[in-house]
């Protein structure tokens, strides 16, 4: 696991994107909020703490990006869990087009930058 | 015992309060950080930042009302309060209340007064709903 800690800007940029593809990506079943955490570590993106994860999840489902439901936990004190919308999966696929496109205009500029 | 997670609670009920977040919401809010801390078992305040920050995050840009509220509450039952005691007083000695108005048209105003404050604090009553349980929490 990388324990890298990126800028907190380049974050902040992404973050709603990366939560809503790591939500999409459990499907039907959807997850709760530790489990995006982790999720989200394990693949390098740092850790990000509940009070970051929380209002972006809000905000996701304020926008009709996601839907919530809580189920019992077994003894502990129940979960929320997360799935992302027909909407949601739409925003996904143009948003993550987009920001393919960002990142290569990006990388070629800082690239230009740095060979010179 | 107060444990950790139930001082940050009170102390985040307070915050969201203060930010005119509705009961509903609040319960939502409370029930997501109580359910976080117990699958992490991290401190409270490690993970979410102060109750205060945190509240400002959840709810951004909402108008703090709530105080004012409380004192226009307060304000109201005093005037009303004493617009009572004064027709009441005014019906006793036989006189009229105050600038001439007569003591039952005094006590009128006050009783009107009295009966819409009560409505209102009733309207203003927002109960804090856990949505694990359906249960009120306070």
């Amino acid at each position: 696991m990388d324990d890298r800690i990126w800028p907190s800007e380049w974050l902040r940029g992404v973050l709603s994107l990366c939560v809503l593809a790591v939500i999409a990506d459990a499907g039907d079943k959807g997850t709760h909020g530790y489990a995006i955490a982790r999720q989200l570590e394990s693949r390098g993106l740092g850790t990000v703490k509940g009070g970051t994860l929380y209002p972006i999840l809000n905000r996701l489902e304020n926008d009709g990006l996601l839907t919530s439901a809580w189920i019992e936990g077994d003894g502990g004190p129940g979960r929320k869990l997360f799935t992302a919308t027909k909407s949601g999966h739409s925003y996904l696929v143009t948003r993550s087009e987009e920001w393919s496109m960002f990142v290569t205009s990006a990388n070629n500029l800082i690239s230009s930058g740095s060979n010179s | 015992m107060t444990t950790n997670t139930e001082k940050y609670t009170h102390e985040l009920v307070f915050a969201l309060r203060m930010r005119d977040v509705t009961g509903d919401r609040i319960g939502e809010i409370l029930a997501e950080v109580e359910s976080h801390i117990a699958e992490t078992g991290e401190d409270p305040r490690e993970a979410f930042g102060s109750a205060k920050d945190y509240a400002r995050a959840v709810s951004p840009g909402r108008v703090r009302w709530f105080t004012r509220s409380i004192i226009s509450a307060g304000v109201l039952a005093a005037a009303a309060s004493w617009l009572f005691g004064n027709s009441v007083l005014s019906l006793i000695l036989g006189e009229s209340a105050f600038y001439g108005i007569p003591a039952w048209g005094a006590l009128l105003l006050a009783l009107s007064i009295g009966a819409w404050w009560c409505w209102w604090i009733r309207k203003m009553r927002d109960y804090i709903v856990d949505p694990r349980s359906g249960k009120r929490v306070i």
